[in-house]
């Protein structure tokens, strides 16, 4: 058992990664392309929420729309959306000309420029350090695109390699799945840890995204995304604001911050 | 179960490796290490110095389920707080607040259940999803892998994981090195570490009664992108220290409901 178990450390230290002779599914490739073409629209559900994601223009949105228990009535629309309230149409945050925007109502946003999103002053409760979270791809799409320059740059984990690739039966459906992994390595340079994706593919497309932390032999779940659209061609009106919304400054921690009144800058006439 | 023998695997693996750091006579700190590498401990401590302040404002606000982002809670902003940390091995117990509010998290195996306790006339009330009810979480074991294990709040977690061997650690994480020990007055003493970080300067004394652990102090200075100098000092008081989980704090406080819905497992 002992021997087994060292052989098992070895090859983990080793940076073990191997490739089966089964070739990465073609849709992958197309992936690939789609995220670098600077066009794209991406629609996923973890277990919580639903996000979209889109890029067009050299514009970054994304919008959340929170799960909730009553959630399946709206689609009885119209009637349904009186119990479950609609979903946003506009974007949630939004990244364009430099400056950084989160909307809070369909009329009413705040603004930061790139150059002040670390400003020490900038009022910690609008949430502005989360924003690069949220325009950035979930990790599990991040290895189709890791030069994303919206991706959370960490260097606790190096770009995904392919381990794998074959037939996995999720539930009652036998998927064609691409099997990555990422080294998490060690602050003495071996590897603590691999973050495992596996992409699990139905008829060529994307349907379910899994992943695991892989720590010695044991694997613990992670995330289970659900993919709902990658496309390279972005539906009308995604980035579309509200004409004359109000835009208000982000809170910098002056005497209109303390007051809860921050200064309205201007509006903004639709994109 | 798994896990002690993942930890003896991984700890097997580190002595062989002899990365085991720091240096061997810093010994009063060794005993400390060896019970947060056993995964069987109680943690209870004061942090004297209150977080930095990272909010504009001092108003005060609960907020219910916001896990333990001690740093971003209005309420814990300019206050002195205590924690405690409970480890089984298998189950887990997180808490940090002062006597009136406190933010919490059980672990139980695989599921984080997250909670505040705040007092309501003479008892203490529990808020998780809803009034004494509280809803499974599925554990973040990435954030757990690279960012490392959680003790309290941001500060002590530093703390507490700068006692670590480096073989423990991720590439991102800070690793501390023996500078070395003295005696001070009063009977106690004290080992010094210093950060390897490039960034900034961090420093950590740990303060020792004979060979209890009874206080930790740490100041990290940096350099700013406009050239001025900024830093942080923080300072812990220890109230207890040992190898003996209380069990006590393993489980939902009395009166807690689990509303988690679980699928069934095929």
């Amino acid at each position: 058992m002992k021997a087994k178990i060292s052989a098992v450390a070895l090859a983990f230290s080793l940076g073990g990664v191997c490739h089966s002779a089964q070739a990465e599914q073609p849709a992958a490739e197309g992936y690939r392309q789609i995220f670098q073409s600077g066009a794209f629209y991406v629609e996923y559900k973890d277990n919580y929420t639903t996000r979209i994601i889109a890029e067009k223009d050299g514009k970054r949105m994304e919008r959340t729309n929170y799960e909730t228990g009553m959630s399946w009535m709206k689609y009885l629309n119209p009637l349904g959306m009186l119990f479950a309230g609609e979903d946003p149409k506009y974007p949630e945050v939004l990244h364009k000309d430099g400056k950084y925007y989160q909307f809070t109502e369909e009329d009413k946003g705040k603004v930061c420029e790139d150059d002040k999103l670390d400003a020490e002053n900038l009022n910690p409760r609008e949430g502005w350090g989360d924003i690069g979270r949220k325009l950035a791809l979930p990790m599990e799409l991040a290895l189709f695109f890791w030069e994303d320059p919206y991706r959370a740059g960490t260097t606790a984990l190096e770009m995904p390699k392919e381990l794998w690739s074959g037939k996995k039966t999720v539930g009652d459906k036998e998927y064609d799945c691409d099997r990555y992994a990422s080294r998490i390595p060690s602050a003495t340079g071996g590897e603590e840890a691999l973050y495992i994706y596996e992409m699990l593919y139905l008829d060529g497309g994307l349907k379910k995204i899994c992943s695991y932390v892989k720590k010695g032999e044991e694997e613990y779940p992670v995330n289970t995304l659900e993919i709902k659209k990658i496309e390279g061609t972005v539906p009308d009106g995604l980035f579309k604001i509200s004409k004359k919304t109000k835009i208000y400054e982000a809170g910098m921690g002056d005497m209109n911050d303390l007051l809860e009144q921050p200064a309205q800058i201007g509006t903004m006439e639709g994109i | 179960m798994k896990k002690k023998k993942l930890l003896s695997f991984l700890m097997g693996g580190m002595l062989s490796l002899g990365t085991f750091l720091p240096s061997a006579n810093a010994a009063k700190i060794d005993a400390y290490r060896d019970i947060l590498l056993s995964e069987s401990y109680t943690i209870r401590y004061d942090n004297i110095t209150p977080p930095p302040r990272v909010t504009n404002r001092d108003r005060m606000e609960l907020f219910g389920k916001s896990g333990l982002s001690v740093e971003r809670n209005d309420y814990l902003t300019n206050r002195q707080s205590s924690g405690i940390i409970v480890d089984d091995g298998t189950d887990r117990y997180e808490e940090v607040g002062d006597e009136d509010f406190s933010m919490c998290r059980l672990t139980k195996g695989r599921e984080d259940f997250y909670f505040t306790k705040y007092k309501k006339g003479d008892s203490y009330q529990y808020f998780g999803t809803k009034e004494n009810k509280v809803e499974a979480n599925a554990k973040n074991y990435l954030s757990e892998v690279v960012e490392g294990q959680s003790y309290g709040d941001p500060e002590v977690s530093r703390l507490l994981k700068a006692m670590l061997p480096s073989g423990r650690k991720t590439a991102g994480q800070e690793v501390y090195s023996y500078v070395k020990g003295g005696s001070l007055p009063e009977g106690l003493s004290y080992e010094d570490y210093k950060s390897s970080n490039t960034g900034q300067t961090s420093v950590i004394r740990y303060y020792f009664a004979g060979q209890s652990l009874v206080k930790i102090a740490s100041a990290s200075y940096y350099r700013k992108p406009d050239g001025s100098m900024d830093g942080h000092k923080c300072i812990i008081r220890i109230t207890e220290f040992s190898s003996v989980p209380d069990k006590s704090l393993l489980r939902l406080p009395d009166g807690v409901e689990d509303v988690t819905k679980r699928k069934e497992k095929k």
